[in-house]
């Protein structure tokens, strides 16, 4: 390494050359930096300290600022303090040292003492500095600072005092301050032999102890020993001590001394008591918690189990320990991975060790799914030297977890398969009838698409007269109704009707607090087409079966118009035979005419009502009053009575309450019912034929309607098929009177049965429901 | 015109054909009672009455036919004429089989049933005039004595007077003293008057 000396000057002398070379051979000797600098700054030379120190070469440092050699923050600022230097000569560095911080050439900073001294010569000044690294003293400061603390920190906990004498007790003793401080005696205390401060002082419970082993050392010409034990002291507290001593012989008589030290071990012993505690303590924790405590070693075996540990893997405590937790304790399968992760963990190269789930396997090879929650233990050095890991057994869990994945799964595939429609909305306080979900089935009912449904509410598919009926269900139902059932329409996406069935239940929290409204709709639009096509077959049967009704009745209608003809006829042949014989008077005449007007209408009337019974109608159910009802088709059955010598009989109750009927209907099948009665008796002797129709409030929800007779009554064989269509026992009847009565009825939600009339004879009830309060 | 005399008795319970008969008859110079059933017919009605009875065949309670027979039972053979409705026919016949003088079907023409009513009145008045005669034949026959009461049934038997002699156990002589009694006591012209009036005694 070369070093560049200061240039010489012009024409040097042998002298001056002399120094030059001492000055050299010094710069390249000191381990200093020396770093000569012209008044702008620039460096003109660097000694091999320096390069050593800063870690630039002379070549590629000469000619460079003197700044480069400081750290960052201060290079700026040097230019200024060389020119104020040369302007008002104030210096900083000059003479005195200093301690600075410095750059070296890989950046590094590090502490430094600089000295700057000026060489005067021509032209501008320049200066030399010189440059100590301070790093490594500093570093040795800092050892030696805690060397000290160390030593000071160990005076002051190691309670050490000693004592010594001749042996075994003679002459004078020696205690140190410590043992007194030890021992609590009093410093007056003149310092006492072993065997009787033994005496004196240990703990009865050790003293025994304490003098059989003087007493063996009493035989001891050489040799040392260590004792433990207690010490009561003055004041009554107890101390452990140990004692470390030593028994030498001295001098031609053999007089034996000993020397000792005693130790307070009273705190290491309470601390070691308080540490099993606490370690017992632990222990009955790791035992008592709930999850699986295991630690492993860093080859995997196992160091610490818990109760839960042993209970779950089947292996008494004693059978774990030691064990291969990989080979022992999970699945073949799996053990290789695990020890993988593992090994990797351990190398810093795997961060999803934390938490792991895996198998695990029982010393009955049973398979237990374990969630283990997993922590690198440590040396008091730092380095990994095993996993603590705390497990919990979520076998059963995660099986219901998986049950109840499944589960919802099969919910979720019959929420999209089922053939009736199904949508969810949210019970949230005002209904805004949005869709949450939909299926296909209700998709296909109303045409939409799933997508198109999730962005309409159920007003957007309901027709606009529904829609009350709709949102009176909902608040139902919210209401605290458990499940709701109503029919109502829904708008197809082509325009047309859907009939539906509507089922409303409702999903609530814990608190009772509505979350979700299910809602099941079912296609009734085939059946409502099919009832109301139904009902019009029944309708266009009804009429003709009235019409054969009352082709039955023929005579008696005959017989019914016959009367007021006959009376007309006979009154006005009377009146032309009065007027004829001059017998009549105006007054007499207008009285007869009067007379035949009435029985016009009266015959009128008749045509006017069969007209009325036999028409076509639209069906209107009303609330109605079934003995008025009746009452209107009297004339009917009073003539078909007295066309067959029938006596009958009305027994109406009063205020009976109403019910909601098609008139027309129900007179039909009392007509119907009438009729049969009057044919049946037919078989009987004229004087005997009775028919009794009646009405009656079996309670505040049914009426009947009973019509009897005192016919033959109905045979035990002909029970079964009596309701039968086409069933009949008259000739020229179709046998659709019956089965279309009851038909009607049941249209009205009643029932229509036969039972025998004691003493023979038939009874027909009907039973029909009343018909809700009007508002 | 019919005897002033006789009584038509209706019985109808259609109060308007009832009415309309009563006009009908009253207009044609009969008397004319109305009746709205058998029963108050029965209660009103005195077997010695003249006339005939217009019934309506149908009726509640009591029915013509019944009334018909009833009126049979108790001896009172007033002439009766039915109305009947729309296909009440084999009823009528019926009833005519049983003794009614005729039926009318309604509506009918008023002559039909004046005519009928007339014939009625006819009976009645024919069968009052031969309740008369019999009773002045049983008035005769009260006034003859036993044997001659015997003699007169043999004589209708058509015996000879030897062969009643010889039954008797009386003369020729003494039967044919008692035959002429008889036939001046029965006023009879002949053999054969006296066989009628005695016949006419014995029915009903």
């Amino acid at each position: 390494m070369n070093t560049r000396a200061p240039k010489p000057g012009q024409g040097g002398r042998t002298e001056q050359r002399h120094a030059e070379s001492k000055l050299t051979a010094l710069l390249n000797a000191t381990p200093d930096a020396v770093v000569l600098i012209d008044g702008n700054g620039i460096i003109q030379s660097f000694n091999p300290g320096a390069e050593h120190i800063f870690g630039y070469s002379a070549d590629e440092i000469v000619g460079q600022n003197i700044a480069l050699l400081m750290p960052i923050p201060f290079r700026a600022n040097h230019d200024d303090y060389i020119n104020r230097y040369r302007r008002t000569g104030e210096a900083r560095f000059m003479l005195a040292p200093r301690e600075v911080e410095a750059c070296r050439k890989d950046g590094s900073v590090f502490p430094a003492e600089v000295s700057v001294g000026r060489v005067e010569g021509r032209g501008l000044p320049s200066f030399i500095g010189i440059i100590r690294d301070l790093s490594q003293r500093v570093a040795a400061e800092v050892r030696l600072n805690r060397v000290e603390a160390n030593l000071l920190t160990a005076q002051a906990l190691a309670h050490v005092g000693s004592f010594e004498g001749g042996w075994p007790d003679s002459g004078t003793y020696f205690w140190s301050d410590e043992f007194y401080r030890i021992t609590g005696l009093d410093p007056d205390q003149p310092p006492l032999g072993p065997a009787e401060f033994v005496r004196r002082f240990a703990h009865p419970e050790d003293l025994e102890r304490v003098e059989a082993r003087l007493a063996e050392d009493i035989k001891k010409t050489s040799g040392g020993g260590e004792l433990e034990y207690r010490i009561i002291r003055p004041d009554g507290t107890v101390r452990h001590i140990q004692t470390i001593y030593q028994i030498e012989s001295h001098g031609p008589d053999g007089a034996r001394r000993i020397q000792g030290t005693i130790l307070d071990q009273t705190f290491r012993r309470h601390a070691e008591e308080a540490l099993r505690r606490e370690r017992d303590r632990a222990q009955r924790y790791l035992d008592l918690v709930n999850v699986m405590i295991i630690a492993v070693d860093r080859s995997g075996r196992i160091t610490l189990v818990n109760r839960k540990t042993c209970e779950l893997f089947g292996y008494p405590e004693h059978e774990l320990l030691g064990k291969d937790f990989f080979a022992a304790c999970q699945p073949p399968g799996f053990a290789g991975r695990s020890r993988i992760l593992f090994e990797e963990a351990l190398a810093g190269q795997e961060s999803g060790f934390s938490l792991v789930e895996g198998p695990v396997l029982t010393k009955y090879g049973h398979g237990r799914r374990v969630f283990w929650r997993n922590q690198f233990l440590r040396d008091e050095r730092g380095r990994i030297n095993g996993v603590l890991s705390a497990g919990e057994d979520v076998t059963e869990q995660r099986e219901t977890e998986s049950q109840l994945r499944q589960a919802e799964e099969e919910l979720r595939l019959i929420f999209r398969r089922a053939p009736v429609g199904m949508a969810t909305l949210s019970a949230a306080q005002e209904i805004d009838g949005h869709y949450l979900s939909v299926n296909q089935a209700l998709c296909n009912m109303l045409g939409y698409s799933e997508g198109e449904l999730l962005v309409r509410s159920v007003r957007d598919v309901t027709p606009p007269e529904d829609i009350a009926v709709t949102l009176r269900h909902f608040h139902l139902l919210l209401s605290g109704a458990d499940t709701v059932k109503y029919e109502k329409r829904f708008i197809h996406k082509n325009g047309s009707i859907v009939h539906a069935l509507v089922h409303l239940s409702v999903i609530a929290d814990h608190a009772g607090k509505p979350l979700l409204i299910i809602s099941q709709i079912l296609d009734r639009t085939d059946v409502v087409l099919a009832e109301r096509e139904a009902r019009k077959q029944r309708e266009k049967l009804a009429h003709v079966a009235r019409l054969g009704t009352l082709g039955e009745m023929a005579a008696g209608i005959a017989h019914e118009l016959n009367q007021p003809l006959a009376a007309i006829s006979n009154y006005t042949q009377a009146c032309q035979r009065l007027m004829a014989a001059g017998n009549m008077d105006a007054e007499e005449l207008g009285q007869v005419l009067g007379r035949v007007t009435a029985q016009a209408r009266r015959a009128g009337d008749v045509i006017h009502r069969l007209r009325a019974f036999v028409r076509r109608h639209t069906p209107d159910r009303r609330n109605r009053d079934a003995g008025e009802l009746i009452q209107e088709i009297l004339p009917l059955v009073e003539m078909d009575c007295r066309s067959h010598e029938v006596d009958l009989q009305l027994q109406f109750q009063p205020d009976l309450p109403k019910v909601q009927v098609d008139g027309i209907q129900l007179q039909q099948v009392l007509l119907n019912l009438t009729r049969n009665a009057v044919e049946a008796m037919n078989a009987c002797a004229p004087g005997s034929r009775s028919l009794v129709i009646r009405t009656e409030a079996l309670n505040e929800d049914e009426v009947e309607l009973t019509v009897t007779d005192t016919g033959p009554g109905v045979a035990e064989s002909m029970l079964e098929q009596l309701f039968e269509p086409f069933f009949t026992t008259k000739p020229e009847g179709m046998g659709l009177g019956l089965s279309l009565s009851r038909s009607i009825i049941e249209a009205h939600g009643g029932t229509l049965r036969y039972d025998s009339r004691p003493g023979g004879g038939s009874i027909f009830r009907i039973r029909l429901p009343t018909a809700p309060q009007e508002e | 015109m019919a005897s002033s005399e006789a009584t038509v008795f209706i019985v109808d319970d259609d109060e308007a054909v009832r009415d309309s008969l009563g006009l009908l008859l009253r207009s044609v110079g009969y008397r004319a009672r109305c009746y709205a059933s058998a029963k108050d017919f029965l209660k009103a009605f005195d077997p010695r009455d003249y006339g005939c009875l217009v019934l309506d065949i149908r009726m509640p309670g009591m029915t013509g036919l019944e009334l018909q027979k009833h009126l049979a039972e108790i001896g009172c053979n007033i002439p009766i004429v039915f109305i009947t409705g729309h296909g009440d026919i084999p009823m009528a016949v019926e009833a005519v089989r049983r003794g009614a003088v005729d039926f009318l079907q309604k509506p009918f023409q008023d002559q039909e049933l004046v005519d009928r009513i007339n014939y009625a009145v006819q009976q009645a008045s024919e069968q009052r005039e031969g309740e008369l005669e019999r009773l002045q034949i049983l008035d005769r026959i009260e006034s003859l004595t036993a044997r001659e009461k015997q003699v007169m049934g043999q004589v209708v038997l058509g015996k000879a007077n030897k062969v009643i002699a010889g039954d008797l156990g009386v003369s020729q002589r003494t039967v044919e003293i008692h035959r002429a009694r008889v036939m001046e006591k029965m006023q009879a012209n002949s053999l054969a008057h006296l066989v009628r009036m005695v016949l006419v005694s014995e029915s009903q």
